[in-house]
């Protein structure tokens, strides 16, 4: 068998040739436009359904048609002659057949093309990569130009409607990643994204957890992308684009396969087993998926993984024109995090990738900050193709799970945190107790348990407590025991999502259609603690440690649930805090999409109404009023205007501009100023308004294609909310920044070259500037104090940039060898890379005493942003495959920053606590994230 | 491959990868085992003595002979109150002393009682500051340095072993006579007391409401040779607000030195135990006289009492008060007893039982006082009067001579007979007694107390007798004197040859028992609720006959849903409030029997009660289960609502309306009519959430100026959840509700009606209708445009939607489209003549009907358009009001008589009306 797999394919070179050939409908009708690929050398058709490629050497090739958002292929065709005439070639079902060749007819699908591409198989899970994959597995071009009645004079040209595989996307998602880019600047809540028609965008806060369906590449993979303002078939589109991912059985390929990655990325191993049945004759058509990720310890040390997937998806034709498919899927998982530190603490433990989350319990790494993540989905979706013209889809979906977050907690106890900034050398030298500071230094560097969490001293000082809680569980009787000093708790965000929606899409004439929807989704965001362990002691209780300190003797205030005073704790238990967010939205939205000849005009509208409020099951003793039970419902109505043009110059030119309107309700995570503890909310939440155009030029010759754009997006009226413990005020403070506008504008180049019918040439530039406008009001609250501690403070960060790397280009080789193998090189640039900020630092009450002359340069370090410094990187990837019989065997590797540049500051965050009478900027450090060194992911796959 | 196999060997690779492939995280218990061995561990003493030599000493191995040499300590002293701050004490066998890790919250494991080890290689042991102590090398300045937090587990180990701490006792003199032998020690100080600078303060300077910094105090103890010590309080010292008691006694902490200032540091607020006179005014426990010693000085002369009077430098009785002045039996006195006998002080001051209740152990100061039998009775006070009696001790002198020691106990009566007490002689005055069985005469029976203070006789059935004295100012002075006899609880007295008792209060006399003849006692006819209530509805009878009630409890007092001292009791089919004088302790379901013998009948806010019921009027007979609760609508209860009032009632099939929690008390509406279900905002289930759709309710009927229901607990409601509308409800009564009890919700249900404003004209909002039935209609707004036409018959689920007005408008607002369904057409309603007078003063009423309005004439402009056209017919005018936009804008106004038919709409304060063509006036 092995010898027969190496013995398959022989293939000889010989000199260039042109290749010509004509592409016909099965009723024999030219097909206009038609994308043609053969061994990746392109063309595109003319009126009479002509390609005409050149410089393809004889072989034998796999030949690709792509045309009106479906995708035909032939495995093997063979061009045998110079000047070769490929002759009649007819598209029928999925395949492409040479005229005399039996043509199987096969019912039209979807439009949703099925592209299985070997270089898809990266083996990474992050949420990042998770969405490389998903990008790369799009389908490419879709081209909606119905040709076959037009007039055959050449004037008709194709309508370019989306561009998934165009040069920039592709780079963006593979190679601009690894540096925390994020296109044009935009958060991942300015994207729609739908999963078999579930909009999975979650309400209050606008975000996707791709990590959701993680694991279930194979049958993700049939997905219809939208990066930019451009119109979608099946929504309005976040200002960021939007994603379809189509999971029907029906669409999936036919066929079984097992993949084995092994890496060193997030996890070492994945194990992935795919079965799909393709409709069969009782139209019934069903789809299997089930995959393990594991590894004890990724990249960085202590985070574990281990994630199971399952995934079944059955479909009926209910008849010709009718189908129901219910998709079940889940992807329970488990992972250690990774929390970015200081520099002064990379340093002396001597890697850019400590993370000071695990400790040794026992002589076992364990993380005390790990996710678990148990949140299965079901959708059910009906789609009706009411008449030829009219379609209709009908999706009924769900989401109830779980997403918790551990971490430690402590009662009177010191801080465990072996980072904590009061345990590091500089607390020490920075008073001048340099001896005392070295011998912390080495303490630190000298070993793992030095700078790691001690869990054993944890257990130690737990299991010898003895505090007697007097009127515990308001019995009245004082209970003696083991309280805990420390222990984990789960945060829980616990998702109950219900989603129904409909679109319809009619061609009212040749050149007119409409498209729209209407859509229903209620959020129920579940958020508490649960004590996840209680270290050894016997119990725990449920008291505000903070609201203890604050007010000695008061043991009201301190109750977390006053209903349930000094109540003592069991594994398992809630505890601090217990409420719902529940968000609802519902709306509808209409496009109209006119062509003509040589212009594509489309308008779309969307208008929305978005309530949310917060429920709370318990009564905070420091809020006993205002904390129990439901808050107010906000409500808010919202609108979306959108509008573009396609200029055809000819069937390879394409000009198009796009303009955008709307507005958007504030999230209702964001919109109460401390929503753990109270029911309050943020003065005046008001719906942001958002503004963009972008305008672009698309060309598409053989063997060179690519896009030059710009765009330019406003946001005003944002709200931003951050939360975090501050030291100072010894209690979680909410700073709240209202009236945040931001201006995102830039350019983005992305060209593929063949240099020659092997080797291309890859470019892709995003060149932005993705910045602050305003200078927004900062408020904050603390969790403990119904006084506003500041209100209105002057935010000093207009023209700050967006966090992240405003700049990113890459230049890539890419060699595909007929004989089945390819190997790509990149070269990868980012710079201009900001860091998030800490906004009190820039406000006149810091800086107050800082105006007079001589403390100027102290003024500007402390107001400024911090840029970090530009980086490269070097990726590579290749594969090949073989085939044996019916198996088709995949081999693919994939080496991250080959350079091994472990440098690469990608991000990070200033701490929430600054000097505020030294104004040492260096005191409390900003926490970095580091790029990962050279990282590799192989993987093996067997398809039968 | 065929299929089977296919699926045979996926199988085998799926469940392969389930099992195999396992990330452990598990973890087990880790068990602190640390120990170190015996030849490693060096004694306390053996440290300190290397500074003898030296003031500062770094533990080298040399010096200690290993590399590895450990302290085996218990902790005496932690940082849990905050007093301390990154610094524990300890002690082994031979010594104590202290180290200063830079962590905070220390306690949590190094904690008072915990046996540590420290080891000594690298730390410094220093004495530079005064204490010695171990530490992390010293600064430039030659300071000890604090174990940076990173490093403390390095130098600390914790054990599972713990020790009880026992502080050695020692005097201050002790301490300064030998620091080195006590530096670092928990001791205990007996005998002392804050010096006056510091008694009576607090114990530091708190941020805890004022705001300011905290701030530490070097507060002084002084022993009775003055010796003074410095006990050092933190600011941040959870007891560092609290007030420092003006008493002697002992004080527990750790000592240090401070510079060349010795040093206490208190753990908590426990280590302090004052309870003693102080040292100026006395010497603790023999400096205490028993009462009864002072009682056997007592004279009809004035005994100044001095060191000759009482043969103490300083004297002072210790005892506890017996009687205050609170109930106003007694005025300006407090009577304090020890084991051995009581005296009555007599102070110049009011309110006394506010700072010496009863139960407060006081210790009063003689020095300077007189002591006197005062009309024979034993009495202290100050000097005398111009009458020659007793005076009273002056009001500013009262907070010195008598202190709260802050102690309280109980005090329970001596159990005699009249006889004993009219022979015991002043030993047996001003002490709390009981009688068994006594009673007061038969012809003061029924008879108040005391409207004027007075003198009754009391006699038990030997016939001895002993005068009860009353003061009209006693709170209980216009209570009836029961018939009977029984338990008396009182205080002895005496005034001049009379030897008195008196009653504290009223709850103290309990008779309940037959008078001695065999008379009185308990009433012993019964009489029925139901004759109550007809006597007092009928026949205007403000008190009750002779007898007794009997019934069942309905009211729960757990709940705290009724005012705490009222009852609410059934007996078959009635029922009735009785407001008891106090807070009464009657649960639910109990049996009682209540002498309501002439007690007050009255209305309170309409509700029925017996008032003002003496709490021992009320017997516990038993506890039962609730009468059957009644079934009615509430318009039968409302109807007859003096025939329910006061029984426990159930009403069934019924919605909630008007809130969303118990305490919002809703309305309750069966479909008959409405109630309000009340629930006051301090029970316990206010704040729970109300059941939705249709309940049953079970509660008690009430009256506050309106009748209400009261709950007694949540599950007093039961069904609720979803349910679908079944019910029509009339637009009236959506409008009464809303009118008359505020509801801003529909009930559940819907209405029916034709639609009579027409969509197409543009005058109506797209997404309003007004719809009538008969001749009530009402506006309808949906959450989105509309497709009904005028003469549609409409259903519309209107359940729980929001009733409202818009600028005056009455519309239940926010209907979801898909709660209206067309179930016919229908010609309009005809419209109901009225004259715009009539419209004007019922506009609530008519509004949103189709009205006609005759013979009227308009004016204000040429056509609709312009907004507002006047309709005068003669009574009064009202305006037509129409939108430029509406269709009919342009159409001419008609001069001239005319007949208007319009719908009555509202814009603020304004009625209008609206018409749905030009050709409605005609």
């Amino acid at each position: 068998m092995l010898v027969m797999l190496f013995s398959v394919f022989s293939i000889c070179l010989t000199n260039a040739q042109t290749v010509t050939g004509k592409i016909l409908s099965d009723s024999n009708k030219a097909k206009v436009g038609a994308l043609v690929n053969i061994g990746g050398a392109e063309a595109v058709t003319n009126a009479s359904g002509t390609f005409i490629i050149s410089n393809l050497p004889l072989g034998v090739y796999t030949m690709k048609v792509e045309f009106d958002g479906k995708e035909y292929t032939r495995g093997r065709i063979t061009i045998r002659e110079v000047n070769a005439d490929l002759g009649k070639l007819i598209l029928s079902g999925k395949k492409i057949y040479i005229s005399g060749e039996e043509v199987e007819k096969a019912d039209e699908k979807a439009n949703v093309s099925n592209v299985d591409n070997m270089i898809l198989d990266t083996s990474n899970d992050s949420i990042i990569d998770n969405r490389i994959e998903m990008e790369l597995d799009i389908a490419v071009i879709t081209i909606n130009a119905d040709s076959e009645g037009g007039d055959g004079q050449g004037q008709q040209y194709s309508s370019l409607l989306t561009a998934g595989r165009d040069p920039f996307n592709a780079a963006a998602a593979f190679n601009f990643s690894s540096g925390r880019f994020y296109a044009r600047g935009y958060n991942n809540e300015d994207r729609q994204v739908f999963l078999n028609g579930f909009a999975v965008n979650d309400l209050d806060d606008g975000r996707v957890s791709w990590a959701v369906w993680g694991g279930l590449n194979d049958v993700l993979r049939n997905q219809t992308i939208n990066n930019t303002l451009k119109p979608s078939s099946f929504s309005f589109g976040g200002v960021g684009g939007s994603n379809y991912i189509d999971t029907r059985a029906s669409v999936q390929r036919p066929g079984t396969k097992i993949v084995y990655n092994r890496s060193n990325r997030a996890y070492s191993n994945r194990f992935m087993v795919t079965h799909n049945s393709g409709e069969q004759e009782n139209g019934w058509s069903y789809s299997l998926s089930a995959s393990r990720r594991w590894g004890d310890s990724g990249y960085i040390k202590g985070t574990f993984y281990d994630a199971y997937a399952l995934f079944a998806s059955v479909e009926k034709k209910l008849s010709n024109n009718q189908s129901i498919g219910l998709t079940v899927l889940n992807s329970p998982s488990s992972r250690g995090r990774f929390s970015g530190s200081v520099q002064e603490a990379y340093d002396l433990a001597g890697s850019n990738y400590y993370n000071a989350n695990w400790g040794y319990q026992n002589g076992e790494v364990r993380n005390s900050r790990v996710n678990n993540s148990n949140q299965p989905i079901a959708i059910l979706r009906h789609d009706w193709r009411i008449s030829d013209k009219v379609s209709m889809r009908t999706t009924l979906a769900g989401e109830i799970g779980t997403f918790g977050s551990t971490r430690l907690d402590w009662y009177n106890a010191s801080d465990p945190r072996p980072d904590y900034y009061r345990k590091l050398p500089s607390f020490y030298s920075a008073v001048g107790l340099n001896d005392i500071a070295d011998d912390v230094a080495a303490k630190f560097s000298g070993s793992e348990e030095g700078r790691q969490i001690d869990w054993d001293r944890m257990y130690a000082v737990n299991q010898q407590r003895n505090i007697t809680i007097e009127n515990a569980n308001g019995s009245g009787e004082a209970l003696t025991g083991a309280l805990a000093a420390y222990v984990v708790e789960e945060q829980h965000f616990d998702n109950e999502k219900y989603n129904i929606n409909t679109n319809i899409q009619a061609e009212v004439s040749d050149n007119f259609s409409i498209s729209g929807g209407l859509e229903y989704l209620y959020e129920n965001v579940h958020n508490y603690k649960i004590l996840d362990d209680l270290l050894g002691a016997d119990y725990y209780v449920d008291l505000n440690a903070f609201a203890l300190r604050d007010f000695p003797g008061n043991t009201d205030v301190a109750q977390n649930d006053l209903q349930r005073p000094n109540r003592t704790l069991e594994v398992g238990d809630r505890f601090g805090w217990d409420y719902d967010i529940v968000t609802q939205r519902a709306g509808g939205w209409m496009q109209g999409e006119y062509s003509i000849n040589q212009l594509d005009l489309f308008a779309s509208v969307e208008l929305t109404n978005t309530s949310f409020y917060r429920n709370s099951f318990v009564q905070s003793g420091l809020f006993p009023d205002n904390s129990l039970g439901k808050s107010e419902t906000q409500s808010f109505n919202n609108y979306g205007l959108k509008a573009g043009l396609t200029y055809k110059l000819d069937g390879r030119n394409y000009f198009y501009g796009v303009g955008t309107i709307r507005t958007r309700a504030p999230f209702s995570r964001f919109a109460f100023l401390s929503p753990r503890t109270r029911n309050e909310l943020v003065r005046n939440p008001t719906s942001e308004k958002i503004r963009g155009f972008e305008a672009g030029y698309i060309f598409r010759y053989a063997g060179f294609k690519g896009r030059v754009s710009g765009y330019y997006t406003t946001f005003q009226d944002q709200i931003e909310n951050n939360s975090f413990y501050n030291d100072q005020a010894r209690t979680f403070v909410n700073f709240i920044l209202a009236g945040v506008d931001k201006r995102h504008q830039g350019l983005e180049i992305g060209v593929e070259a063949k240099l020659t019918s092997t080797l291309s040439l890859d470019f892709a530039a995003a060149i932005g500037a993705n910045q602050y406008t305003s200078r927004p009001l900062g408020t904050y609250t603390q969790d403990n104090d119904a006084n506003v501690i500041a209100e209105d403070r002057l935010i000093y960060v207009k023209n700050f940039y967006v966090p992240g790397p405003q700049q990113a280009y890459t230049i890539g080789l890419d060699y595909r060898s007929p004989k089945y193998w390819f190997v790509s090189l990149n070269l990868n640039h980012f710079r201009e890379i900001y860091l998030d900020f800490n906004p009190d630092r820039r406000t006149d009450e810091t800086v107050a005493g800082l105006l007079l002359p001589d403390r100027n340069e102290t003024f500007q370090n402390v107001i400024a942003q911090e840029k970090l410094p530009s980086q490269f990187t070097v990726d590579f990837f290749g594969g090949k495959s073989w085939k044996v019989d019916d198996y088709f065997i995949n081999l693919t590797l994939g080496v991250n920053n080959i350079l091994n540049n472990k440098g690469f500051r990608t991000g990070g965050f200033e701490q929430g606590r600054f000097d505020y009478e030294g104004f040492d900027i260096e005191r409390f450090p900003p926490r970095y994230f580091y790029a990962f060194g050279t990282t590799y992911s192989a993987g093996l796959t067997l398809r039968f | 491959m065929n299929t089977l196999n296919k699926f045979f060997f996926l199988l085998i690779i799926v469940s392969g990868l389930f099992i195999t492939s396992c990330v452990d995280n598990d973890f087990d218990e880790p068990e602190n085992t640390f120990m170190v061995d015996a030849n490693n561990v060096v004694t306390i003493e053996s440290i300190l003595s290397e500074l003898d030599t030296a003031k500062t000493v770094l533990l080298t191995e040399q010096i200690l002979g290993g590399e590895s040499k450990f302290l085996k300590v218990t902790v005496t002293a932690d940082d849990a109150s905050g007093n301390l701050f990154k610094i524990i004490f300890f002690e082994d066998e031979s010594a104590a002393l202290s180290i200063i890790p830079d962590r905070n919250e220390l306690n949590s494991e190094f904690s008072t009682g915990a046996v540590i080890y420290v080891k000594l290689n690298g730390l410094t042991i220093s004495n530079a500051g005064g204490t010695p102590q171990l530490g992390y090398g010293l600064d430039d300045d030659g300071q000890l340095l604090r174990i940076p937090d990173l490093l403390v587990s390095d130098f600390m180990f914790l054990t599972n072993e713990r020790k009880e701490v026992t502080p050695q006792i020692i005097t201050i003199a002790d301490y300064k006579n030998n620091e080195n032998l006590y530096i670092n020690r928990l001791v205990t100080i007996e005998n002392v007391e804050f010096t006056s600078e510091f008694a009576g303060g607090t114990y530091a300077i708190t941020n805890a409401l004022s705001g300011d910094t905290p701030e530490s105090i070097n507060a002084i103890i002084s022993d009775c040779e003055n010796n003074t010590l410095i006990v050092r309080n933190s600011g941040f010292s959870d007891f560092a607000g609290d007030l420092i008691p003006n008493l002697n006694g002992s004080i527990t902490g750790v000592l240090s030195k401070f510079d060349t200032d010795l040093q206490l540091f208190l753990r908590d607020k426990n280590d302090v135990v004052l309870n003693m006179p102080r040292c100026l005014d006395g010497l603790g426990e023999e400096s205490i006289m028993k009462i009864s010693e002072l009682v056997n000085l007592a004279t009809d002369d004035f005994l100044l009492l001095d060191e000759n009077s009482t043969g103490k430098e300083t004297a002072y009785i210790r005892g506890t008060v017996i009687a205050d002045d609170k109930s106003g039996t007694f005025f300006k006195t407090l009577i304090v007893q020890d084991e051995s006998a009581g005296i009555r002080l007599s102070l110049d001051a009011f309110d006394l039982y506010e700072s010496y209740p009863i139960g407060t152990e006081v210790l009063v100061s003689l020095n300077g006082l007189t002591l006197k039998l005062d009309a024979e009775n034993p009495s202290i006070g100050d000097g005398a009067t111009d009458d020659n009696r007793l005076a009273r001790i002056d009001e500013n002198k009262v907070s010195t001579i008598l202190i709260n020691t802050s102690v309280t106990n109980e005090v329970q009566p001596i159990v005699t007979t009249i006889d004993e007490v009219i022979q015991g002689g002043p030993i047996m005055l001003n002490r709390l007694v009981m009688f068994d069985r006594v009673e007061l005469p038969g012809g003061e029976v029924g008879n108040a107390f005391a409207e004027e203070s007075r003198n009754i006789t009391m006699v038990d059935c030997d016939d001895e007798s002993i005068i009860l004295r009353t003061s009209s100012f006693a709170d209980f002075a216009n209570e009836l004197i029961p018939n009977g006899s029984g338990n008396f609880t009182g205080v002895t007295g005496r005034f001049l040859s009379d030897v008195q008792i008196f009653l504290r209060t009223r709850s103290d006399l309990d008779f309940n028992q037959d008078r001695c003849d065999g008379s009185g006692g308990e009433v012993t006819n019964e009489i029925t609720i139901e004759s109550i209530k007809n006597s007092y509805y009928n026949l205007g009878a403000d008190s009750a006959e002779e007898g007794f009630i009997t019934g069942t409890v309905i009211s729960n007092r757990d709940n705290i849903t009724f005012q705490e001292r009222n009852i609410v009791i059934q007996n078959g089919n009635d029922g009735i409030v009785v407001r008891f004088n106090d807070n009464h302790s009657f649960e639910v379901g109990s049996q009682l029997k209540i002498n309501v013998t002439q007690q007050e009948v009255s209305e309170f806010n309409g509700l029925l009660q017996i008032a003002n019921v003496p709490n021992f009027n009320a017997e516990f007979v038993g506890s039962g289960s609730l009468p059957a609760p009644k079934i009615v609508t509430v318009e039968e209860l409302l109807s007859s609502y003096n025939d329910y009032e006061s029984t426990l009632i159930n009403i069934v099939d019924a919605d909630l309306f008007g809130g969303s929690t118990f305490g919002d008390s809703p309305n309750i509406d069966d479909g008959t009519a409405s109630i309000q279900l009340f629930t006051k905002f301090s029970a316990s289930f206010a704040n729970e959430q109300l059941p939705s759709g249709k309940v049953d309710v079970i509660a008690v009927a009430a009256e506050f100026n309106n009748a209400q229901l009261i709950l007694n607990s949540a599950d007093d409601i039961t069904g609720g959840g979803t349910v679908e509308p079944s019910d029509e409800i009339s637009i009236q009564s959506i409008q009464d509700r809303f009118y008359d009890l505020g509801a801003d919700q529909a009930q559940s249900g819907f209405i029916t009606g034709i639609v009579i404003s027409d969509r197409n004209t543009g005058q109506v909002n797209s997404r309003n209708i007004f719809v009538q039935k008969d001749d009530y209609g009402i506006l309808v707004r949906f959450t989105g445009d509309h497709s009904f036409n005028l003469g549609d018959q409409l259903k519309i689920d209107v359940s729980s939607e929001e009733v409202s007005e818009f600028r005056g408008l009455l519309q239940i607002n926010n209907v979801p489209l898909s709660n209206a369904s067309k179930t016919g057409t229908a010609e309009l309603p005809a419209p109901v003549e009225l004259t715009v007078d009539q419209i004007l003063n019922n506009n609530n009423r008519y509004e949103s009907t189709r009205v006609i309005i005759k013979d009227a004439t308009l004016s204000g402009g040429a056509t609709y358009g312009v907004g507002n056209i006047s309709v005068n017919d003669g009574t009064n005018s009202i305006n037509i009001f129409t939108f430029s936009s509406t269709s009919y804008a342009n159409d001419p106004v008609p001069s001239g008589v005319v007949d208007v038919i319009g719908i009555v709409s509202q814009y603020d304060e304004n009625p209008q009306i609206v018409l749905n063509s030009s050709d409605d006036v005609m």
